[in-house]
């Protein structure tokens, strides 16, 4: 783990020694202060992060962050992430696109 | 205590003041019309009297091309290197940068960024197209009224969180459109 990089959550319970499947969405999870339920969301470490606590359950364990990356970086899983969420974002501008046409079409019908 | 800074990048970055204007203007430069449909070429910082505060830091401009025209479905922008995909981009190649800070460390969540009529966080800004992405998104969201915004990513416990943002508008009509606001929301904990 670094800091000043974007990883997804099922990266950071791995890497807390648990299996996603098993604990995301069944008990308590937190990581750095953020309670998660979804081992997909994205969460960023900034470049001033050096430990991050992570609460399953009962049980807390604490990630040792090794140095910082110099450019801001993103996991393999959290690029996965967040081009699985832009193809949802694409399709609700698409949808907002068509309204926002149809809604200047009835403008000018009335306006003529 | 609490402190947010927004800032418009570039060279040198230019401090946005809670007064202060983003001008999203034309390849002519401070002050100068975009086309009807088309979007930004040049960004600024406009002080509540109108002044060019962002005049000699060289802002960054991004600048939308499309929304699903780049390598797999990514949108792309042109941040001056002409057509790229948006997640190329560098966190320095951003325009608009959001810092939070507070001490003690704290985290963030729930945190959307969108523009809106200046009067109703719900309603869109007036006859404007105003696009927006995080840097590291694949995709720009149609971010106009607050249930459409950009939903940015959860960041860790820190006592200072910068959030970088690709941002760029286009006039549906012409005539300046004063009826368009940037909002910023988060939780910190």
């Amino acid at each position: 783990m670094k800091a000043n990089t974007k990883y997804t959550v099922a990266e950071l319970i791995t890497e807390a020694g648990y299996k996603p499947e098993d604990v995301v969405g069944k008990v308590r999870v937190r990581i750095g202060g953020i309670p998660v339920n979804d081992p997909a969301k994205v969460i960023t470490f900034q470049p001033e992060v050096k430990k991050v606590e992570v609460i399953v359950g009962t049980e807390a364990v604490e990630l040792e962050v090794e140095g910082v990356e110099k450019v801001h970086t993103i996991s393999e899983g959290a690029r996965a992430s967040l081009d699985a969420e832009g193809v949802e974002t694409s399709k609700q501008v698409e949808a907002m696109q068509k309204a926002k046409a149809e809604a200047n079409k009835t403008d000018e019908e009335e306006i003529s | 205590m609490a402190t947010y800074t927004w800032t418009l990048q570039g060279t040198s970055p230019t401090t946005i003041d809670a007064t202060d204007i983003i001008q999203f203007a034309g390849a002519g430069g401070f002050d100068t019309a975009i086309t009807v449909g088309s979007y930004n070429d040049t960004t600024h910082v406009e002080s509540s009297v109108g002044a060019n505060d962002s005049s000699g830091n060289t802002p960054n401009n991004n600048k939308f091309i499309s929304q699903t025209g780049g390598t797999a479905g990514d949108s792309q922008a042109d941040w001056g290197d002409g057509t790229e995909d948006i997640d190329q981009i560098t966190d320095a190649e951003c325009a608009l940068k959001i810092n939070f800070a507070h001490s003690p460390a704290v985290a963030i969540t729930n945190h959307i960024l969108y523009a809106y009529n200046g009067s109703s966080t719900t309603t869109g800004p007036t006859e404007v197209d105003f696009r927006v992405a995080e840097s590291g998104d694949a995709n720009f969201t149609e971010a106009e009224g607050s249930a459409a915004g950009v939903t940015v990513g959860d960041s860790a416990s820190a006592t200072s969180h910068d959030f970088f943002f690709i941002i760029s508008a286009s006039p549906t009509t012409v005539g300046e459109k004063t009826a368009f606001k940037i909002r910023d929301e988060l939780t910190y904990t």
